[in-house]
């Protein structure tokens, strides 16, 4: 008799089993799958360009006493061209992201360009389609664009040799296409849709020499990983001789490193964590699902035994009954994989939407789906079949035959079934506490109270596009407050998502320490503050009567005028004020003018929930803000208020395009998302697994009460009530299930502080939510195990006695 | 102590009603040792059960003591199998994952009792049948002479009233069979009222009065003349 016959009458006479069987493996190799393509998307980036390990990022690294550290891929714009003047041997090329606008007669079409040393494909090794990308950026005006811009502009016409006018910084210049890339995949993070050099007259900024000042990326390439560890060894003599003299940075302060460019997307340590968090998910999941087959199997493998007794008296050999299990395994697995897959495809579009990704199973090819899970199914058939076929074909025929009651085992397979049931269970109450929190933490960050109103506002970013000059911003905001029902706007060079530019100052107050507190400078335009709804909590806010209020932007003027300021919580404290209405009145100076402190305000919360707040000294500038972002406050329909938004807009710049985008598009979308997204594929993960334990569990528990109908008749025939039955197979089954809560808790514990440390503002770890999962996981074990216990304790003592 | 009236018991299955038992009548007093007898199939273990209370009539009256029990509630039945009941069978029913005073102390599990006289009165019942030395065994270990005796502990440990055994050496060897005999016979001198199903015409003179059945029917009950 073949394998598969034999599996198939194995698996229709106990058909219960079978479902269970494949059906929580299938479930376990889909969860397995679709966390599978989460993590080889998330460490795939970069993985598309040849050599691409060869490429490090120069980064930077601030560390103040008392402050977080803060680590950017970005550094000065000049920096590449330092370090080739001390290392000439040294090979590198820069991107800068820049926000550019394609011109085409009236129309204007705002585009992502990237401006790029000309030899940025050299080392980024992206095959071009047509053209020669180096030889394109070689000359300034030269455009390398993809075969989705070259579509978008030029349909089915030849792109290359095609000008397009582009707009950068308020200036249009013609650009010559001269080659064309393939689309370039979302696992590529120096992409854009259009290539241009970096032309420091077009992409500089007053910046670009400044030391300290995040401009643009620096990519360097190394023959091997010590090549590059040595290079970063040169980098503190490096800062030595040129960073510290500028006297911006302080040593001690200020570092620089590599950093792997296919480290660059998994950037903070929680990104990291929570992709091998998922990942750990996925192959938890799985291993729940195998140990559930492992338990059933060995359970099942009592039933079989007389099977087995039988064919070793008719002369079959242990090693041909271990080949024959091994075999079923095999099959069985193979089954459910396929059903797994479909189950994977069926969720895919789903877990999409849920996750935010964009995950899809490719069977074949380089990251195809096929060998790996072949070697999936090889490895689960030999992990899962290897023990049930070892205790079934050790059973002893004379033994066996002679037995009126099915072997499970024995007391030895009594005990791991219990150990695996702790395992799975301990699994599943851990998932379940770390899903309570994650969706606690997200709650509280979707609910959290940000600082001000975030209902109602609408981000214009579009100001901040070059080319607006100050008449048109001002025109453009008068406009958009004459919108019928904008009840204020106001500028600023952050809002809700964004900040244009990043200046910390280093302050002190006159007759206290000479330590420099960090507090990072906002200017903020008329009305700021109200239109905003940030709440005063000391003082006053500024006022177009004081005019001392106002503060002007640029570096030369702001030396000579100390303006008044107002300040947040966070900035009183850190600079040393007893309490908010202490800091009133005072003078604290950063170095070049004293400023008075007049109104502090709550803190506001315009980035991620990660990140502390920062203390912030807000000053008024009541003329132009360069680089602004505008926040209009209405009531009414937000779409129809972004239509009437961008009609104003258009009377003013109709050549501008206009980026308008709402709290939750802005701030949400930007840090909020990423986490709730990936704390509902957790949720995904941990659901199944915890529902796969329970398969496992009613399995079992199906097993066992089977095994024990005889007993539960003895039992019954001396006296023993339902009640009694009950209490004593569902205490049976609670035992293991209690025991994996001393198991859960602890590394439940550890696991979410660590989690938790990564968000500045965040719940405390609640007790109420570690005891809330575990009566879950009592009460769900509980109705699992009692519908069985219920069916074998109900039954007359007289045929439960007949039972074999 | 026991009543049967017009006491029925019919099995039915999807096509076929099958009668086990038809118009039983039969009077047990306390301390009387009976034995039923007759060929397989006709009914024995089935009035036994019912005796016991782990099979319930189809028809008919079962006064236990004056009680009518036959529709009694199954947690009332539980109790009086917990307190009055104890119960021996051929193939000796003991748990093959508990040793054996566990086993016996089974007996005692659903009452409750202070742990210390549990405690003495399985010791007691081991004693009493001769297996205490194998107490920490488990049964597997024991030879079905002992497996039974140990059965037998576990049926007195209760002290129950009446004790039902169902064809209790039927798997053992003659010399097992007659030790099994002369325990039994003890616990009826000893005032126990015992009910026993067997096969064995020899055994069956061990009972004061011998029930003959056929075919789901009783066909006569002669009482041994001493």
């Amino acid at each position: 008799m073949s394998v598969l016959t034999s599996l198939y009458r194995s698996l229709t006479r106990h058909r219960l089993f079978a479902a269970l069987n494949i059906g929580g493996l299938a479930l376990g190799i889909a969860t397995f799958l679709v966390l599978f393509l989460f993590v080889q998307f998330e460490t795939g980036f970069d993985r598309v360009l040849p050599d691409q390990d060869k490429l490090w990022v120069l980064e930077q690294r601030y560390a103040m006493p008392g402050y977080p550290t803060d680590t950017s891929s970005d550094t000065l714009g000049s920096e590449l061209t330092i370090l080739k003047a001390d290392y000439p041997q040294l090979v590198g090329t820069r991107y800068s992201n820049v926000a550019a606008t394609v011109r085409q007669g009236a129309q204007a079409t705002a585009e992502d360009l990237a401006a790029v040393d000309p030899n940025f494909f050299d080392l980024m090794r992206y095959p071009a389609i047509e053209g020669d990308p180096t030889a394109t950026l070689a000359d300034p005006n030269g455009l390398v664009v993809t075969q989705a811009a070259a579509r978008k502009y030029f349909g089915s016409q030849p792109a290359i040799g095609q000008t397009l006018q582009l707009s950068i910084d308020g200036q249009t210049y013609p650009y010559r296409i001269g080659a064309v890339l393939r689309d370039m995949p979302d696992t590529m993070t120096f992409k854009s849709e259009m290539f241009a050099q970096l032309v420091r007259a077009r992409f500089g900024n007053e910046w670009w020499d400044h030391w300290g000042s995040a401009s643009l990326t620096t990519i360097l390439r190394f023959p091997d990983v010590p090549a590059a560890r040595a290079f970063e060894a040169r980098l503190p003599s490096f800062l030595d001789a040129h960073a510290y003299a500028s006297g911006n940075i302080k040593k001690g302060e200020y570092f620089q490193s590599l950093r792997p460019m296919t480290a660059m997307h998994l950037y903070t340590p929680g990104d990291r964590a929570i992709v091998t968090t998922l990942g750990a998910v996925g192959l938890l999941t799985l291993l729940i699902a195998i140990v559930n087959y492992v338990n059933l199997a060995t359970a099942r493998a009592g039933l079989r035994a007389r099977e087995v007794a039988m064919r070793k008296v008719l002369g079959g050999t242990r090693r041909s009954l271990m080949r024959q299990f091994l075999g079923e395994a095999l099959a069985t697995v193979a089954v459910a994989a396929l059903i797994g897959l479909a189950l994977a495809e069926i969720a895919l579009p789903f877990v999409n939407t849920l996750g935010g990704t964009k995950l899809a199973i490719r069977y074949l090819g380089a990251d195809g789906i096929l060998p790996p899970l072949v070697a999936l199914v090889l490895g689960i058939a030999l992990v899962a079949g290897l023990y049930p076929a070892f205790v079934l074909s050790s059973f002893r025929p004379a033994a066996v035959l002679a037995s009126t009651r099915a072997p499970g085992g024995g007391r030895a397979g009594a005990r791991l079934r219990g150990g695996l049931v702790v395992i799975q269970f301990a699994i599943a109450i851990a998932f379940a506490i770390a899903t309570a929190t994650m969706l606690a933490q997200t709650a509280h960050m979707r609910d959290a109270d940000l600082g001000f109103r975030r209902d109602g506002l609408m981000i214009v970013r579009s100001l901040m596009t070059g080319g607006i000059d100050a008449p048109q911003r001002a025109a453009i905001l008068r406009a958009l407050a004459a919108v019928p029902g904008v009840t204020g706007v106001t500028v600023g060079n952050n809002a809700p998502g964004d900040q244009s530019t990043t200046n910390f100052s280093g302050y002190t107050r006159p007759g206290g320490s000479s330590v420099k507190t960090s507090v990072m400078d906002v200017d903020t335009g008329r009305d700021y503050f109200r239109v905003y709804g940030a709440r005063l909590i000391a003082g006053r806010l500024f006022d177009t009567a004081h005019a001392d209020d106002r503060a002007l932007l640029t570096l030369e003027q702001r030396k000579r005028t100390g303006p008044n300021i107002v300040i947040n919580r966070k900035a009183a404290t850190a600079l040393g004020f007893a309490s908010p209405a202490a800091a009133l009145g005072q003078t604290i100076n950063d170095g070049s003018r004293p400023s008075t402190i007049i109104g502090v305000v709550d803190d506001v919360r315009f980035r991620s929930p990660r990140d502390p707040v920062d203390p912030v000294a807000y000053s008024y500038n009541s003329i132009d803000i360069l680089s602004p972002y505008a926040a209009v406050r209405y009531a009414g329909d937000p779409k129809a208020m972004a239509t009437a938004m961008e009609a104003a807009w258009k009377r003013v710049v109709p050549g501008v395009p206009f980026d308008a985008r709402s709290v939750e598009d802005n701030l949400f979308r930007r840090y909020y998302k990423a986490d709730a997204q990936r704390s509902r594929l957790f949720t995904i993960g941990a659901v199944l697994a915890i529902a796969i334990g329970c398969i496992g569990l009613y399995g079992l528990a199906a097993f066992d009460t089977t095994r024990r109908v005889k007993e539960i008749g003895i039992r019954k025939t001396l006296g023993a009530s339902t009640a009694d039955v009950l209490m004593l197979l569902i205490g049976q089954f609670m035992r293991p299930v209690i025991l994996a809560n001393i198991v859960a808790w602890p590394l439940a514990y550890v696991a979410m502080q660590r989690w938790l440390a990564g968000f500045d503002d965040r719940i405390a770890l609640s007790p109420m939510v570690f005891l809330g999962a575990s009566l879950a996981a009592v009460l769900i074990a509980s109705a699992t195990v009692l519908g069985q216990a219920w069916r074998v304790s109900r039954a007359e003592p007289a045929r439960a006695l007949r039972y074999e | 102590m026991i009543h049967l009236q017009d006491l029925s018991r019919t099995y039915a299955s999807d096509e076929i009603e099958t009668t086990a038992l038809g118009g039983i009548d039969l009077a047990v007093e306390a301390g009387e040792f009976v034995a039923i007898m007759g060929p397989s199939g006709c009914g024995k273990s089935t009035l036994l059960n019912i005796i016991g209370t782990i099979d319930r009539p189809t028809d008919g009256r079962y006064l236990f003591e004056g009680a009518d029990i036959a529709r009694a509630p199954e947690a009332d039945l539980a109790k009086l199998r917990r307190d009055r009941l104890g119960f021996v069978f051929q193939s000796f029913n003991l748990i093959d994952e508990l040793t054996i005073a566990e086993n016996v102390a089974l007996g005692l599990a659903y009452r409750s009792m202070p742990a210390r006289e549990k405690k003495e009165r399985v010791a007691a019942a081991m004693d009493r049948v001769g297996i205490a030395h194998r107490q920490r065994h488990h049964p597997h270990q024991l030879s079905g002479g002992q497996q039974q005796r140990a059965a037998i502990a576990r049926a007195i440990v209760g002290e129950p009233r009446l004790i039902l055994a169902d064809e209790p050496t039927g798997n053992l060897d003659t010399e097992n069979g007659a030790q099994v005999m002369d325990i039994l016979g003890q616990l009826n001198a000893e005032g126990a009222t015992i009910v026993m199903v067997t096969h064995s015409p020899s055994h069956a003179d061990i009972a004061k009065r011998t029930v003959h059945m056929l075919d789901g029917r009783i066909l006569s009950s002669a009482r041994r003349v001493a």
